[in-house]
């Protein structure tokens, strides 16, 4: 486990021991390391002081050979019991005299050249017994060391006592310290735990004194007073958010009913106009239909009436029965185009790949008998293809070319130009002649059914024509418009959705 | 080991030296050594010396007991910077500048009056003969099992300004004191 990771209380402990323990013994180091050095600087003084006093003591019972004197003053060494061994030598080496008298002269060793040197045994000196400069024997001494080793014995052992004492007092210490400095850290801690637990921002730590666990606890504090703060804000702005929120989710509730009621509303409403419709092409279609029989019937009678009794009418019989076959062909063509526009009302669209300049060229070449003798410039330009019900499409052609043709009458050179140009829907598709054209105030009737912007005399006409191609336009899911001026010809325009292919280039 | 070797090589020196002085007992040899030795223990008044380095002569009175081998011994040793020179004296009369004055056995019967001459001159009388510390001789030797030994005189010693080494006292089997000063 790193120390790091411990807990407060042991690293403290760790800390006091360490501390002790090194402190103790660098101390204990340093002082027996002292101690020894001096003790052995100092016992190698009085060593050599007493030894070189007792060489002058025994110069002259060596120089006179006198082995009961040297003795003598050898035995007054017995004042000191840390001399274990002293002896005189002569000058040839022989052993004058020795202390103490109880040990046998064989545990004494050789004389020897003068030296001072420590060993396990003890402090050895060898010194020599001079006078004047003349060298008439030496001396030996041996220096117990037992009482300084024991005295070192000593050292470790309170060493020992200490450091274990010291353990102790530290242990104790760190325990005192913990309530000072971790117990405060403990329950910051605790309380920090219990804070982020209970989310309750209004507890606060207490604090221990004016130290840094005080100003930490302080900070701590203060942090808290912040986050309440911060949290009330939040709260508040919460709560304006959801009622916002609440807000909006009922506005949107309630645009959502009105879109639905609304819907339905439209539905109920198209439903009704659905109806209607439906009711009113069925009665133009029964109309239309049982219109003819009778119209045919009557033409019919006319011309016979004509074919038989052709020689006794006379001129003005002839001429009634002539307008009587006219109108009766004029109310035929009506019915057939109120029919055609009630079919295209009901039609199912046949929709297919279709190339728009073929179908134009159909429909020019079917208005061959309306052009014959007619002096007419074609200008077409290459149109795109569409995905649209081609027989349709190409009545609505028919429609607008007849109508070019028509009003162009006039005119002694007819230009009709068929060309494309862009629209915000699609390519739209307009046809324009230099016709008599029309007055724009009127062009809301344009596509109405039996509108017409020209006297029947001037222009002969249904009415019914255009609506068709409106009706059909709008089946494409397109737009039609127009674009005249009176005497200056008019431009019709449809569109019929996106192109399914670019117009060709010729 | 150097020291044993030095000393084993004096130690031949030595008898070499003795079986050249004319067959003379080893008492007297160690006598002559001994007297040679003596004066490193004695200090002698400032005025005995005329100089710092002027010779310390030891006297033979009356029949020389001790031959070449206390010359010998003598030549070349230094005491306290003053080197050692022997001079013989027939009589008491010859005896002028002299720091020690060895008397031999055969001046015995004049003992007295030879010490009475001498007076409180600062000069250390040595002699071997009977009851020669109690006439008032300084140090007598004598032999005891083979060794000899001193007798000394303190009180004559400190009558003619001489004093002797503790050391060398240590070793005198007597020692003559002051008379106890009279109650």
């Amino acid at each position: 486990m790193k120390l790091r990771d411990l807990p407060i209380k042991q690293k403290l402990t760790t800390a006091i021991m360490l501390t002790s323990v090194v402190v103790l013994g660098l101390t204990a180091g340093s002082f027996t390391i002292y101690d020894v050095l001096s003790f052995r600087k100092n016992l190698r003084q009085t060593a050599q002081t007493i030894a070189q006093i007792t060489a002058a003591q025994t110069s002259a019972s060596v120089e006179f050979d006198d082995e009961k004197t040297a003795g003598d003053i050898l035995d007054k060494l017995r004042a000191e019991p840390t001399i274990v061994q002293a002896a005189v030598y002569d000058k040839t080496g022989k052993l004058l005299a020795r202390h103490p008298l109880s040990m046998a002269a064989s545990a004494f060793p050789a004389a020897h050249s003068p030296e001072t040197r420590f060993e396990p045994s003890g402090l050895h000196i060898f010194l020599p017994i001079a006078v004047e400069g003349q060298v008439y024997g030496s001396l030996y001494m041996r220096w117990d060391l037992t009482p300084a080793y024991d005295r070192f014995r000593l050292y470790g052992v309170m060493a020992l006592c200490v450091l274990v004492g010291s353990t102790i007092i530290a242990l104790l210490l760190s325990h005192w310290l913990q309530t000072r400095i971790s117990k405060p850290i403990l329950e910051l801690t605790e309380t920090a735990r219990a804070i982020s637990v209970k989310k309750d921002y209004l507890v606060r730590a207490k604090k221990p004194g004016d130290d840094e666990l005080g100003e930490l606890t302080d900070a701590f504090n203060h942090m808290l007073t912040q986050i309440h703060e911060r949290d009330a804000a939040l709260g508040q702005n919460q709560a304006q958010l959801q009622k916002a929120l609440a807000d909006s989710q009922k506005s949107a509730e309630a645009v959502r009913a009105l879109n639905a009621d609304l819907e339905h509303r439209v539905q109920e409403r198209t439903a009704e106009l659905q109806a209607a419709n439906h009711e009113l092409e069925a009665f133009t279609y029964s109309v239309s239909h049982d219109l003819r029989s009778p119209l045919r019937h009557i033409d019919a009678y006319a011309q016979m009436l004509v074919e038989e009794n052709g020689a006794g009418l006379s001129g003005e019989a002839r001429r009634c029965i002539d307008r009587i076959r006219l109108g009766v062909q004029n109310m035929g063509r009506l019915v057939d185009d109120l029919l055609n526009l009630s079919r295209v009302g009901r039609a199912e669209l046949q929709k297919e790949m279709v190339a728009l300049n073929p179908l134009l060229d159909e429909a020019i070449l079917d208005l061959k008998t309306e052009t014959r003798g007619r002096n007419i410039e074609w200008r077409i330009s290459p149109l795109p293809s569409f995905c649209c019900d081609a027989g349709l499409v190409k009545q609505v052609f028919a429609n607008l070319l007849s109508n070019a043709v028509k009003y162009t009458g006039p005119r002694p050179l007819a230009v009709i130009e068929i060309g494309v140009v862009p629209a915000p829907d699609g390519p739209a598709v307009f046809v324009r002649d230099n016709g008599v054209g029309f007055n724009m105030k009127y062009s809301n009737k344009l596509f109405g059914v039996f509108q017409r912007l020209h006297r029947p005399d001037e222009f002969e006409g249904t009415g019914v024509g255009l609506a068709t191609v409106q009706r059909i336009v709008h089946l494409h899911g397109g737009r039609i418009w127009a674009d005249a001026e009176l005497d200056k010809g008019a431009t019709f325009y449809f569109t019929l959705g996106q192109p399914a292919a670019a117009p060709e280039k010729t | 080991m150097v020291f044993l070797k030095r000393s084993s090589a004096s130690l031949i020196l030595w008898l070499l030296l003795a079986q050249a002085a004319f067959g003379q007992s080893p008492e007297y040899k160690l006598k002559a050594a001994y007297l040679c030795r003596l004066v490193d223990y004695i200090e002698w008044p400032p005025e005995a010396f005329s100089a710092t380095n002027s010779p310390l002569i030891i006297g033979v009175l009356g029949r020389d007991p001790f031959g070449n081998v206390l010359d010998e011994i003598a030549q070349g040793q230094i005491s306290g910077g003053h080197p050692l020179v022997v001079r013989r004296f027939a009589s008491l009369r010859e005896v002028a500048d002299c720091e020690v004055l060895y008397i031999s056995s055969s001046e015995a019967p004049a003992i007295d009056a030879i010490l009475h001459d001498l007076g409180s001159r600062p000069i250390l009388t040595v002699g071997d003969m009977r009851n020669f510390v109690e006439h008032g001789g300084m140090i007598r030797f004598f032999t005891e099992n083979n060794k000899v030994r001193l007798r000394i005189n303190l009180r004559s010693a400190k009558s003619c300004q001489l004093s002797i080494s503790s050391r060398l006292l240590q070793l005198a089997d007597k020692v003559i004191k002051e008379e106890p000063p009279a109650p």
